[in-house]
């Protein structure tokens, strides 16, 4: 599959999402450019850093239950 | 007495008038509502009026007072908050048609503490469609006006809590930001917006956007008034276990009017760039004035903040599919175009491009913390330009092309990746007479700096006191 194929299939087929043409352009658009970004991420040493999906931005402070 | 002198000025000065039974929290609230009544269809700042809700409350407040148990400078003052906050009982939108009918069964956190407080809820407020854009141009109920020129934006998501605080609707309110939502209404609108630290206030009952970047906090007319809504609804809540623990400090007691001594730092580059040159030079002159009260102004180096947009984006669109994937599945053509498109892109990210955003956010975080060992608080334009046209999708700066939706959140979105306490209060008004935000960004849990060093500008400057003229 091409790139736009395998875009309309995530969004329509996978998220049963109904786009205008106008609307697929601008999603089109939109994703080549954050996947442009997200190569960029690579350059960076992102294995230094751990995910912070458990965010706690006061180093210890007691967050959570 | 004029209704008009019942709905200006700041909650603080009010707070001591009611307290002192000069004037009653029935008749602040009739005050309040009555100009609801009369400008709201204009203006389009509330979704949803609660009269014998609010009514019923400043009863109440009104014999608590006069029986001698006050409770605090809320105590009788009428505020609204964003139609994201549930109110139990009440219809809550979202801003959203899908959402119309829904009645919450449940009461945000925040709704509660300003209620325990003694505030009197007026209603909710119109936004972007589900907070997911920086414009509050909203089409199913129509856009809130900006105060200070009725034909612009007055930005968003948070756009009917900026327009009811600025334009006397209501004395205070609370928004929600997840890339700039309540600061960039403020900067836009004109009135103080504060970001406080991710876990300073509880999520509970709040409609999320995105739970890793959802900061519920005031705007206001004053930075007063910021520390005081902060002060009634911070603090650790166990329906929401991403909130702190840590004490609530007397915000009030740390705007002494002296920052001397205290350390700023500037970040010129990309905070600089292709913005609106009324605009920096506006921020230019707020650090010379802190200069001027003996504040240190520094430049700092902030180089990841190049990637940040990227970053922003993969966790926003993301997270906020993860909330909506069956509505939209649903409901798809239920939802704004803009909102559907930006939902839509959500399904094509990956989860290890997730977890590298997220890794992403953890250097992020070290670099704004390693630069907030040697200075107090970053200083930086809040947006990029004034407030746009609605009609106005694109603008030029620079001599370039600029799409003002997507460019709105581009000084606030990285201090919602680091969870940083941010505030924006007006710096300054463009040749248009349209104002101009400066954000000032702290230390974790450093609230009360950030609100020092605000209002410390805020009294040896003029901006706050203009307020916009509105033709009925």
């Amino acid at each position: 599959m091409t790139n736009k194929e395998t875009l309309r299939y995530l969004v329509t087929e996978m998220a049963g999402a109904t786009l205008s043409e106008a609307e697929w352009a601008q999603v089109e658009a939109q994703a080549e450019g954050l996947q442009a970004g997200l190569q960029a991420l690579d350059a960076l040493d992102l294995g230094a850093a751990e995910p912070a999906v458990e965010f706690d931005c006061s180093e210890g402070d007691g967050h959570g239950e | 007495m004029a209704n008009e002198e019942l709905t200006s000025g700041t909650i603080a000065g009010m707070a001591a008038r009611l307290r002192q039974g000069e004037v009653s929290p029935v008749e602040v609230t009739a005050a309040h509502l009555a100009r609801i009544e009369r400008l709201n269809e204009t203006l389009k700042a509330y979704l949803t009026v609660l009269p014998e809700r609010a009514m019923a409350a400043a009863r109440l407040a009104e014999a608590e007072i006069r029986g001698g148990q006050y409770r605090g400078p809320l105590h009788g003052v009428p505020v609204a908050v964003k139609d994201l906050f549930a109110i139990k009982g009440e219809r809550m939108t979202c801003g959203s048609t899908i959402m119309a009918s829904h009645v919450a069964e449940q009461q945000a956190t925040v709704n509660q503490r300003l209620e325990d407080a003694g505030a009197v809820l007026l209603g909710t407020l119109n936004m972007h469609e589900f907070a997911w854009g920086g414009t509050s141009i909203n089409p199913h109920y129509g856009t809130p006006r900006n105060p200070w020129d009725g034909e612009r934006m007055p930005g968003g998501s948070s756009g009917g809590s900026g327009v009811a605080t600025g334009t006397g609707l209501a004395m205070g309110t609370l928004g929600s930001d997840t890339g700039g939502s309540i600061r960039i209404p403020a900067s836009l609108s004109g009135v103080v917006g504060l970001k406080p630290t991710y876990g300073r206030v509880s999520r509970h009952g709040v409609y999320p956007l995105c739970w890793s970047l959802d900061h519920p906090g005031p705007l206001t007319r004053s930075v007063a008034d910021a520390a005081l809504m902060l002060q009634a609804i911070a603090g650790h809540d166990a329906n929401d276990p991403t909130t702190s623990r840590l004490p609530v400090p007397d915000y009030a007691q740390q705007l002494t009017g002296d920052v001397r001594g205290l350390r700023v730092g500037v970040p010129r580059a990309l905070f600089f760039d292709q913005i609106d040159p009324q605009v920096a030079a506006a921020v230019e002159a707020a650090i010379a004035a802190l200069d001027g009260l003996g504040v240190a102004c520094v430049d700092v180096d902030l180089p990841l903040m190049r990637h940040v947009p990227t970053a922003s984006l993969t966790l926003m669109v993301v997270e906020a599919y993860a909330v909506h994937e069956t509505l939209l599945r649903n409901h798809s053509q239920a939802y704004g175009s803009d909102v559907r498109v930006r939902l839509a892109l959500g399904a094509t990210v990956t989860g290890a491009q997730y977890l590298k955003a997220q890794c992403f956010r953890s250097l992020l975080t070290q670099e704004v913390s390693q630069a907030l060992q040697s200075v107090d608080a970053l200083v930086t334009p809040t947006t990029l330009m004034t407030a746009a046209r609605v009609d106005e999708p694109v603008v030029r700066i620079d001599g370039e092309d600029v799409v003002v939706a997507a460019n709105l959140a581009r000084f606030t979105r990285a201090f919602n990746m680091t969870g940083s306490p941010a505030l924006s209060l007006p710096c300054g008004f463009d040749d248009r007479g349209l104002p101009i935000g400066l954000q000032i960004v702290g230390r974790p849990f450093d609230e009360g700096t950030v609100l020092r060093l605000a209002h410390a500008y805020e009294q040896h400057t003029p901006w706050h006191q203009r307020v916009p003229v509105l033709s009925d």
